[in-house]
């Protein structure tokens, strides 16, 4: 891939752990990004910069300005097939540049046409209750399947929920990263990471090397947010951190729909406490969502394909609405263990149940 | 072998030592020579046969003989074996009485005597009875004499003449010929295995129907399994309940198990052999060596005891990691080689095991009773402590929640034991004659040849355990688990084919492999 002056620039910048957001916006401020920094680095440079630039680190620069630092940056990012798409791209999302903060650069995985298609963010809590996983679930698969593509924090509950739900709808989902893509974060979500890498895309705005730390999730978040034209809220506690991008939604003009809750359940609190706040955010149904956005849902017959016998259908109405143990099943159907483990895993199968920790079941 | 007086001065016992489970024949030679009076054992005898000096002689002259006051020497061959216990006592009294006259050597020469001493002459018990005379029996010996209290043990084996004897005074009268002592007389196994008595019966335990189809699978197949649920799900008293469901043992199992608790000193004297399967639960503070055997003597551990029987590991991930590690192999093979220092031993250890957790440090995830306060990270490191070779090997997860009131109350009746073990011990004779021709008995160790020639799948089958790994994130490792755990459900359907649903239902039971945590 070819970069062009101020591309490079950027990709060299980035290469130092302390140049830091606000140094390098300071930098290209003071300096100015047209020319290559690196070759003019010693002669005129130092005086502007030495005002937010010590020393040490001014000399750091200009021990890394040789072209085989750079080369060898850019090749380890081949290696590691990271594409760098850098706020001078073509490639950058549109939505995002517009923002106050955006990232210099996006260290892209995967598919990068997606940056440039219509996203939404889905956001929660990273334990949510099996409301919460239910209405995640479905409005995931509804907008995945409506051609958006889904966009969250492959954090585990909530995330996970929406990104697994838009890879099993056929649809597209984006994952952004606080860390870099040598760590990720939870570790447990490495398969799906692995798996959304090659088929859709993984983006961070920070080297593949670098460790999460705890205060890049909230910044993290500004990029959710700036990316997608709308924000879901399936479900948050009352201090999630999924309200950093609700604030950012708010900020940037972005679209902001909230599912309400039950207002004794702790994994509403959230966003029953946005709702009291900003009350035309509330959705109740995925197509809200489309409708506000202008898509028109094609209705798929796929669904209505599947042949349910008589034990089939009992189930799925009896564990609708609320789950059931699977005791509770058995004691309804009257089946016998066998037969009815053979029909819960069928269902399974076919994505019209789900296995809930503790041997309970929920249809979908 | 006289002496210059013409008198005897020397004799030639036969006793019995244990290595393991496995006997040997130890000869006790006594010489009695003139000089200072002395006692001097030699052949690697350890303290409690040196020991044996004032128990020996004390029991001697309380029955009224003469204790030889001369220098005694007594041999133990095969002077390299080390030697260990005090079963050598009445050997040792019944030499110095025959080289002292009071015996003639042809009149013991044929017995093998076992047996402790007391001071006043009693014969006491010992560990060890069975497995030194069913070796003995294969080494063609036919004449024993053994403590009294160590009669019922004796009395399961055919073919030899087991004189139980009291004290020392009624052996040495019954060696001159002076009363008659009647041989143990033997008991049939098939009498006594009627008397099973258990406490535990599935009738008791309301609800649980899923749990208790996989136990059954379980038993019929000789799978091991893993139960998962909160505390208060009942998982301890399904395991307490799984040994009633398990077919009866078959003489050899019982004798092979009777050695084992016989050797460790843990059989019920009263009954004499091991009738019921061994249930173990170590506490979950146990050691390596008390799981797996060891010690300075080699002796067997938990899972040696558990053979043939049941090992319940309760709250398994709260054992030490070295420790259950150390299961991997036995799981696998079936014994267990413990080598000490002076011993290289392998004990039995065909086990099933039954473990239980909970689903998280709280242990509440996933109840509908209590709400879980565990972070993903600390549910997933939890269940991360049982590594995935130990996983590997145990064949079904099943997830038991609390039943609710209501459950507890009804009066619903349960299934007995009795009806649920008539399933499974159908399901055993299927097994037991498709693998007559190899070592294997059970569809859970059943090799890789067996796998392909019985484990065949039709097309349906194919399909759906393809579409069930992709929908289902399955991992490999599942695979031959879950067709194992199909053909005991077919078995216990009586069907020759694997169908579709008894892979279903196999698949059912492989919670861990799925993805546990979201």
């Amino acid at each position: 891939m070819e970069y062009t002056v101020r591309e490079l620039n950027l990709i060299w910048l980035d290469c130092f752990d302390f140049m830091t957001y606000s140094k390098k916006t300071q930098m290209i401020k003071a300096y100015g990004i047209d020319r290559d920094i690196r070759k003019s680095l010693p002669k005129d440079m130092i005086p502007a910069l030495q005002d937010f630039l010590t020393q040490q680190e001014l000399n750091k620069l200009n021990s890394c300005a040789d072209d085989e630092f750079l080369q060898d940056a850019l090749k380890k990012y081949q290696y590691k097939n990271v594409v760098l798409v850098t706020i001078y791209s073509t490639q950058y999302p549109a939505l995002l540049r517009e923002t106050d903060n955006p990232p210099y650069i996006l260290y892209c995985k995967g598919n990068v046409d997606l940056l440039s298609t219509r996203c939404i963010a889905i956001v929660g809590t990273r334990r949510p209750s099996d409301y919460g996983r239910v209405v995640t679930k479905s409005y995931a698969k509804a907008l995945a399947e409506a051609g958006l593509t889904i966009v969250s924090g492959l954090a585990n509950g909530v995330d996970t929920i929406a990104h697994e739900e838009a890879i099993s709808a056929g649809g597209k989902t984006i994952a952004v990263l606080a860390g870099g893509f040598d760590h990720i974060y939870p570790a447990s979500n490495y398969a799906l990471s692995e798996k959304i890498a090659s088929d859709h895309l993984l983006v961070c705005e920070n080297r593949p090397e670098v460790q999460p730390m705890n205060y890049m999730f909230p910044i993290r978040n500004r990029i959710l947010a700036g990316l997608s034209e709308a924000v879901l809220i399936t479900e948050a506690q009352e201090n999630s951190g999924s309200l950093h991008t609700k604030n950012y939604a708010v900020d940037y003009g972005r679209d902001l729909y909230v599912v309400p809750g039950k207002i004794t359940s702790l994994e509403s609190k959230g966003c029953n406490k946005i709702l009291k706040e900003m009350q035309g955010a509330i959705t109740l149904d995925p197509s809200d969502v489309l409708e506000a956005m202008h898509i028109v849902k094609q209705e798929n017959t796929e669904n209505n394909n599947f042949q349910l016998d008589f034990n089939e259908s009992n189930i799925l109405r009896y564990t609708m609405s609320d789950k059931k143990s699977y005791q509770a099943i058995m004691d309804y159907t009257g089946l016998a263990p066998q037969q009815l483990n053979a029909i819960l895993l069928s269902l399974q199968i076919r994505g019209l149940i789900e296995k809930l920790p503790g041997n309970f079941y929920l249809s979908n | 072998m006289l002496n210059y007086k013409g008198i005897q001065m020397l004799s030639k016992i036969k006793s019995y030592g244990l290595v393991g489970i496995e006997g040997y024949k130890v000869d006790v030679e006594v010489d009695i020579n003139p000089g200072l009076p002395g006692y001097d054992v030699v052949g690697l005898a350890d303290t409690a046969i040196k020991e044996s000096k004032e128990r020996v002689k004390s029991a001697i002259k309380n029955c009224g003989y003469n204790y030889p006051i001369n220098h005694i020497i007594i041999n133990m061959a095969p002077a390299s074996e080390k030697k260990v216990g005090s079963n050598y006592d009445l050997s040792i009294a019944i030499g110095i009485l025959t080289a002292s006259e009071v015996l003639l050597q042809k009149n013991v020469s044929k017995y093998i005597f076992l047996g402790e001493l007391s001071l006043d002459g009693k014969v006491r018990k010992i560990n060890g009875i069975l497995p030194m005379l069913i070796s003995a029996k294969q080494n063609g010996y036919t004449h024993f004499v053994i403590p009294k209290d160590n009669a019922n043990e004796s009395a399961f084996i055919d073919k030899i003449n087991v004189y139980a004897v009291d004290n020392l005074r009624e052996l040495v009268e019954f060696l001159k010929g002076d009363i008659v002592v009647e041989p143990v007389q033997t008991r049939s196994y098939a009498d006594v295995i009627t008397d099973q008595k258990t406490t535990a019966d599935f009738a008791f335990v309301k609800g649980q129907a899923s749990a208790k189809r996989a136990l059954e699978i379980a038993a019929a197949g000789g799978h091991n399994i893993l139960m998962i649920g909160p505390p208060g799900a009942g998982k301890t008293m399904l395991a307490k309940c799984f040994p009633t469901i398990l077919p009866d043992m078959t003489f050899d199992e019982a004798l092979e198990v009777t050695k084992i608790h016989s050797v460790a000193g843990e059989l019920d004297q009263n009954q004499g052999i091991v009738i019921n399967r061994p249930f173990r639960s170590p506490h979950h503070t146990t050691t390596v060596v008390a799981l797996t055997g060891g010690g300075r003597n080699a002796k067997p551990g938990q899972i040696s005891l558990a053979h043939n029987g049941v090992l319940f590991l309760d709250e398994l991930p709260e054992y030490d990691r070295k420790t259950i590690e150390t299961l991997r192999q036995p799981l696998e093979d079936g014994v267990i080689t413990v080598a000490r220092l002076q011993n290289t031993v392998c004990y039995p250890a065909n086990f099933t095991l039954i473990a239980s957790m909970n689903p998280c440090p709280c242990g509440y995830y996933g109840s509908s009773k209590v709400r879980c306060k565990c972070s993903p990270t600390a549910i997933h490191k939890y269940l991360s402590k049982i590594s995935g070779p130990l996983m590997d090997r145990i064949d079904l997860h099943i997830e038991v929640d609390a039943i609710s009131y209501d459950e507890i109350r009804s009066d619903h009746l349960e299934e007995s034991s009795a009806e649920i073990k008539k399933r499974v011990n159908k399901a055993r004779e299927l097994q037991l004659e498709r693998f007559k021709n190899g070592k294997n008995y059970s569809n859970a160790k059943m090799t890789e040849a067996d796998f392909r020639k019985y484990c065949k799948l039709d097309d349906a089958g194919t399909a759906l355990i393809e579409t069930a790994f992709h929908k289902l994130n399955l991992s490999a490792r599942a695979y031959t688990r879950i067709l194992k755990v199909a053909r005991t459900i077919a078995d216990l359907e009586g069907s020759v084919d694997i169908k579709p649903e008894h892979i279903a239902e196999a698949i059912q039971y492989r919670s861990l492999d799925r993805k546990f945590t979201v």
